[in-house]
Parts: C-alpha cells; structure tokens; sequence
C-alpha cells in the first residue's frame, strides 16, 4: 500500500476517548505510526510528531494545511521498502529548489538540526534527523505499519 | 513456552480478580472498571479504560503478551493486552482494538494516553490474536500472526508485568465483545535451538 512520511500536529487531552494523537490519525483509511515522546506527566514533549503514513488515498492529509508532507510531495512508495530504497537512492540535491527551500524552512523552523546537510545528503538521513530530533531510540526502519 | 497463561474458564460473573489463571496466577485491577468471567471468556463491565495486570513477573523487560479478541463488529471497542504494566501507577503499553475503527498500539504514561500508531483493517469480527511485542527497541502489534504496526517508543522501560484489559462491546450486551486464550511469553535475544534439536545436533555432529 502507499507510504508517505509526514509531519502533522498532536491533538487531543489524554483521556481514554481523545488519546494525543497525530493529526492525521482521525482521516479515515489510513494507518499510521508517529513518534510521540513523552513529559513525565505523560504529555507529549512536542506539538509535532513524524508520521510513517499508509494508505490508498492522501488527498485529503494533502489538503489539510497543518500537516506536511515531509518532502512536498516528492517522495512516496508502495510499500515501507520501496519508500526507504527511493530516500536513500535520492539526495537532497534532486529536490526541486523551491521545494528544498521549503523543506529546509519549516524543518529549521521545528528545530531540526540541518547542520552538515549538503546536497549529496540522502534525503533517507534527513528524515532520520527528523526521527532522532523527536526520539534517539530505535530505528527509522522500525517505524512502520503495513 | 509462556511463562503464565490464562483460558479464563471459570464460572460466569466472576470477576478477574477473584479468578486464578490457568498457570496459577492471580489478577489485580490496575485501573477501570471490573472485567468478569462469561462463557470462559473474559470482557469489561463498562466502558472506562481498564487494565489489569498478573501476578506473574516476565524474566526481563522484553517479552509478549496475546490474547484471542472479538468483537461483535467494527462499531465495537475490543479487549486488548498490555505490557511493562506499573503496579502503582496507570503505566503501561497496550495493544487493542478500538470503535474508531481500527488496531491501536497505545502508551499511558500516570493515566495520560497517547496513539503511537493505529492500522485499520482485519476487525475482529471473528476471533483474532492480537499480540503485543515488547522489545527496547520496539513496540509491535501484530494480528492473526501479521505486524501491523511498529513503534520506536521506549520512554515506559521498566519490566512491569504483562495484562489484560480495554474494551466494552459497546450498548449491549457488553459480552459482544470479549478476550481468551491469554498468555506472556519471555524473549530470549539469543534464539536459537531449543534442547531436543540441540542434543540431535550434537549427536549427529559425533556420529
């Protein structure tokens, strides 16, 4: 099924009925997996979170202004391997220059470290400084939901 | 091989924390409301959040936890299991079926709940194993067997204990929507042969 990375708010209070979610947990056919940390109060740490997004149809996560598509549209798969095999075979350099600057400005404006990231970077370890932005642990690859 | 295990055979309306599970152990209510006994099965009175948790203590931090779950269609919450379950605080991950609908692998953190990662498809129509794999460095759900959804979330690390809870079949009655064939099982990172295939190896090797 086609996977896409995204960045998208968290919403909800923490009860059992409206849990802190991504944003883009309540459209309706899709599934996901986002990275949530938590305070010690057991609210979330950030606002935003990165969502590994599955699903048939994303017109609609496309239309909702809050949430972004990691690389504006450039990047999807059919499924988790074929999505992590095209991120590593492209490198930031193979962005649109419109759609680099774009990246570049909202990831910064989150407060993910961009130092070093040169137009050979594959765009594969900017998404992995997103993930390591929000939570060292684990692996981008284990991110997923199919 | 679990290291506890429970078909919740008993007899109807007891509730969990009078019943002794198949492996001997005891439950303890964590947080919610009571779960009873129906038709050896076991399913939640209400439909606050609830979550048990089992006197018997995993060998590590790393281990599984499964339940066979139903419910009576996809409008219906669904029992769900948990893991790495505080005894004193409403710690714990779980992983369940919820009205939305779909599969959710949860993190409740002193009662605060938050989505890590939901799948929708495969509703538990008909009976279907949920297991939630707990590993340091990942969180999993898996249905019937099938990874569903993965997680990196590793902020609850301690042991806890291995549970049962969630659901509520929804108007009524609350038996639509229920869980069985319970168990936990401890992760040896080390895999390998278990000790029949092992002494055949050897032994072959000599021969």
């Amino acid at each position: 099924m086609p996977a896409k990375y995204y960045i998208s708010p968290i919403i909800g209070n923490g009860s059992e009925d409206n849990p802190f979610r991504a944003k883009i947990s309540d459209y309706p056919g899709v599934s996901c997996s986002s990275i949530i940390p938590s305070k010690p109060d057991g609210t979330p740490r950030f606002t935003w979170t990165l969502v590994y997004v599955s699903g048939l149809d994303f017109s609609a996560l496309d239309a909702d202004l809050e949430i972004k598509d990691v690389f504006e549209k450039f990047a999807s798969g059919v499924s988790f391997g074929e999505i992590q095999v095209f991120l590593k075979s492209k490198t930031v350099g193979d962005l649109a220059v419109t759609k680099r600057s774009a990246v570049q400005t909202y990831l910064t404006a989150l407060g993910v470290d961009l130092t070093g990231v040169t137009l050979s970077t594959q765009l594969w370890d900017v998404v992995k400084r997103v993930k390591n932005h929000l939570d060292p642990n684990g692996q981008l690859d284990d991110l997923r939901v199919g | 091989m679990s290291f506890a295990n429970d078909t919740f055979t008993g007899t109807n309306g007891t509730t969990l924390q009078s019943h002794t599970s198949d492996s001997g152990h005891s439950w303890t209510k964590l947080t919610g409301s009571d779960m009873q006994i129906n038709n050896n099965t076991v399913y939640n009175t209400t439909f606050s959040v609830t979550m048990y948790y089992s006197s018997a203590i995993p060998a590590g931090v790393e281990y599984d936890v499964e339940a066979t779950i139903k419910t009576l269609n996809s409008s219906k919450n669904g029992c769900g299991v948990g893991g790495r379950i505080s005894t004193s605080a409403t710690t714990f991950y779980s992983a369940r079926f919820k009205s939305t609908p779909q599969w959710e692998l949860n993190k409740y953190i002193a009662g605060v709940a938050t989505l890590l990662g939901s799948y929708a498809g495969d509703y538990p129509s008909t009976a279907k194993v949920v297991k939630l794999e707990i590993r340091d460095a990942t969180k999993k759900l898996y249905v019937d067997g099938v990874e569903r959804v993965s997680s990196v979330d590793n902020e609850i690390t301690a042991a806890g204990r291995p549970g049962v809870g969630h659901g509520a079949g929804g108007n009524d009655p609350w038996t639509e929507s229920w869980a069985d064939n319970w168990s936990s099982t401890n992760f040896s990172a080390g895999g390998g042969l278990s000790i029949p295939v092992a002494m055949k190896y050897f032994r072959g090797m000599r021969a």
